[in-house]
């Protein structure tokens, strides 16, 4: 039998995999580079603003004249930090707390996911302006919001796992030989679990950058000194007529990116499905949106 | 005969009452299970909140207002309780909260439920109509694409490619987009507000992309698989028509899971809305949530967590019921 370790090696040769985690990690590379390379706003030149595009100017100018281009490289690391950073929170959160309420059956673990269920049916956009709100726009409590926002999608999942490895001959055993639950959780459990985890934390990743950008449109994203692609979407739904190029350039290389991840989850979810690893069936983008109802 | 049937009546009716009872009361178990869910989060949430704006500010000074000298701020303290210490004031807070008191809008001045109230309907109605739409598209879309045979194959393989797409699209682009192509450059429909029922349609429409798109996946997953079923193959041996067997046998397969993922997509909708609100300048419940939220109006923030945490309960609840309805099977079991 293969070690559970093992497995994510061995989906990360399959094609399709491979090919949509290509264009996610060059853009997380491009968003480091650039990282590297000194932060904040592209330069600006006032006398060439709202500009369509040229030959100088690919996608046109924003309305203090940065290049667009230029402007959209500047705004990838602030989406990429604080997605990374939101899907971090949720999945470190979600697991604890999934696993606590898998594995120990009392009733404080019951209580927790009786929580997990409301927080997933009620509206996250909402929990996220209010906490915002209180919080500060700063992009450490931007990235805390939405973490503590989705992390019932992972705990969802990973209760759902732990109810079914609990069962599993081998941790059984484990547990009977160790006489040490916490043991068993950090050798087997949580080994077992990473790859699902892997699944549902790129599905969050995408619902992460979507969300943030969205913040920006309520005007509650990170202040206007920061570049980030929500800011020049929103910017550019005030030049709409005059530039629609700041809307089209943002909302294009947001949907792009969000398109990727998305795809990249799907087909690790596939390429999990197929080799055996899920035990509760396939996450699909489907049963996170439908478990929350449907409980027998 | 008739002496063996009339006992086998009775055998079978005993169930059948014994059935009906076990239905209501899963019914009212799992609405209370469900209303203490909501009242659970709510206070957890309202705790969490009021701490972390206590953590963050001064309420009296933001009462008074930057011009106040320290003696009307310490007056505004006295006033409102605020001098007392933090639990009791918790204490105080929760008890009024419990009885839907939330106190007065520190930034409008009128009562928070009130002005929660007054924004309540039209976030429902644009998520109601969202709600319309979304069905309405997604139920013959997905079973088209979850359908089998038909002379164009290749359609069907590109309707679903179509469908996958956009799913990757945000609604507020499509919002964006809308407002682009039919306010601004066709000037057919306004970009703001949603007084007029002509209004309602741009918003309507960027919010119901929020949701159809996975809606009609699920119903075309739903579909392929009865289309897949014994059901469908004795159907089609028989010779019924393929219109028929969709109306007749698959469609109501498909109900279940549709009004379940309708019904948990409300949810999705509600957090679109504030957005969509945001985008299209609508004063509803969205608005009202980032405005107060910006000016630490403490009270309307709390009432409307509130009466969004109680859409969320009546969906649910309605969901609940209405599955049940379309189903026999599920009326029966019980389940």
């Amino acid at each position: 039998m293969t070690a559970p370790a093992r497995r994510p090696r061995r989906l990360l040769t399959s094609r399709g995999v491979r090919s949509s985690l290509f264009w996610v990690v060059g853009l997380g590379i491009l968003g480091l580079t650039v990282y590297y390379h000194g932060r904040g706003h592209a330069p600006q030149r006032i006398a060439d603003r709202l500009q369509g595009p040229s030959a100088e100017h690919w996608l046109g100018t924003d309305s203090v004249g940065r290049d667009n281009v230029a402007e959209l490289l500047a705004g990838l690391p602030w989406s990429i930090e604080v997605s990374l950073l939101a899907t971090a929170i949720a999945a470190v959160l979600g697991t604890l707390i999934g696993v606590a309420s898998g594995w120990y059956g009392n009733w404080w673990s019951r209580a927790l996911l009786r929580l997990v269920d409301f927080e997933v049916a009620f509206p996250f956009v909402v929990l996220a302006v209010v906490l915002i709100g209180v919080l500060g726009r700063g992009q450490l409590q931007i990235a805390f919001v939405l973490g503590v926002s989705l992390w019932p999608l992972v705990a969802r999942v990973v209760h759902g796992e732990t109810l079914q490895l609990r069962e599993k001959e081998y941790v059984v055993y484990a547990n009977l030989v160790w006489g040490n639950g916490w043991r068993v959780i950090r050798e087997h459990l949580v080994p077992a679990l990473m790859i699902r985890v892997a699944v549902v934390s790129a599905f969050v990743f995408a619902d992460v950058l979507g969300a943030a950008a969205a913040l920006s449109l309520l005007g509650i994203g990170p202040s206007l000194e920061t570049p980030s692609w929500g800011n020049m979407l929103a910017e550019g739904q005030h030049y709409l007529q005059r530039a629609p190029f700041i809307a089209f350039s943002s909302a294009l290389a947001l949907i792009f990116l969000v398109v990727f991840v998305n795809l990249l989850a799907d087909r690790l979810a596939r390429a999990v499905e197929r080799s055996g690893a899920a035990l509760a069936g396939a996450i699909t983008e489907e049963t996170l949106v439908t478990e929350g109802s449907v409980r027998s | 005969m008739s002496l063996t049937d009339t006992p086998q009546a009775e055998v079978t009716h005993g169930p059948a009452g014994t059935r009906a009872t076990s239905l209501a009361w899963t019914i009212v178990s799992r609405f209370l299970v469900r209303a203490a869910e909501l009242v659970g989060f709510l206070v957890l949430l309202v705790v969490a909140l009021f701490l972390l704006a206590r953590a963050q500010g001064d309420p009296a000074a933001v009462l008074a207002g930057p011009e106040a000298s320290p003696e009307d701020v310490e007056a505004i303290r006295v006033l409102y309780g605020l001098d007392q210490p933090l639990l009791i004031q918790l204490l105080n807070f929760l008890r009024h909260f419990l009885f839907f008191d939330f106190g007065t809008s520190i930034h409008e001045k009128v009562p928070a439920l009130e002005l929660a109230l007054d924004r309540l309907g039209t976030t429902v109605v644009l998520c109601l109509i969202a709600t319309v739409i979304n069905v309405a598209v997604a139920t013959p879309l997905g079973l088209y694409v979850g359908g089998t045979g038909g002379r164009l194959a290749w359609l069907r393989k590109v309707v679903s490619g179509a469908v996958l797409a956009a799913q990757g699209v945000q609604y507020y682009i499509v919002g964006m987009l809308l407002i682009a192509v039919f306010a601004i450059n066709l000037r057919l429909l306004p970009a703001i507000g949603f007084d007029r029922p002509d209004s309602w349609v741009l918003p309507s429409i960027a919010l119901a992309w929020l949701a159809a798109p996975r809606l009609t996946r699920v119903v075309a997953s739903a579909a392929s698989q009865v289309y897949g079923s014994e059901i469908v193959h004795t159907a089609t041996a028989y010779g019924l028509r393929p219109g028929t067997i969709r109306t007749r046998y698959v469609l109501p397969n498909v109900m279940v899971p549709m009004i379940a993922t309708a019904g948990t997509q409300f949810t999705l909708l509600l957090s679109g809305a504030v957005i969509v609100e945001g985008l299209f300048g609508i004063n509803g419940l969205g608005l009202l949530l980032v405005v107060s939220a910006q000016n630490f109006d403490f009270p309307t923030l709390a009432a409307s967590v509130t009466l969004i945490g109680l859409i969320v309960f009546a969906v649910t609840v309605i969901s609940d019921l209405l599955y049940r309805l379309v189903d026999p099977r599920l009326r029966r079991s019980g389940a």
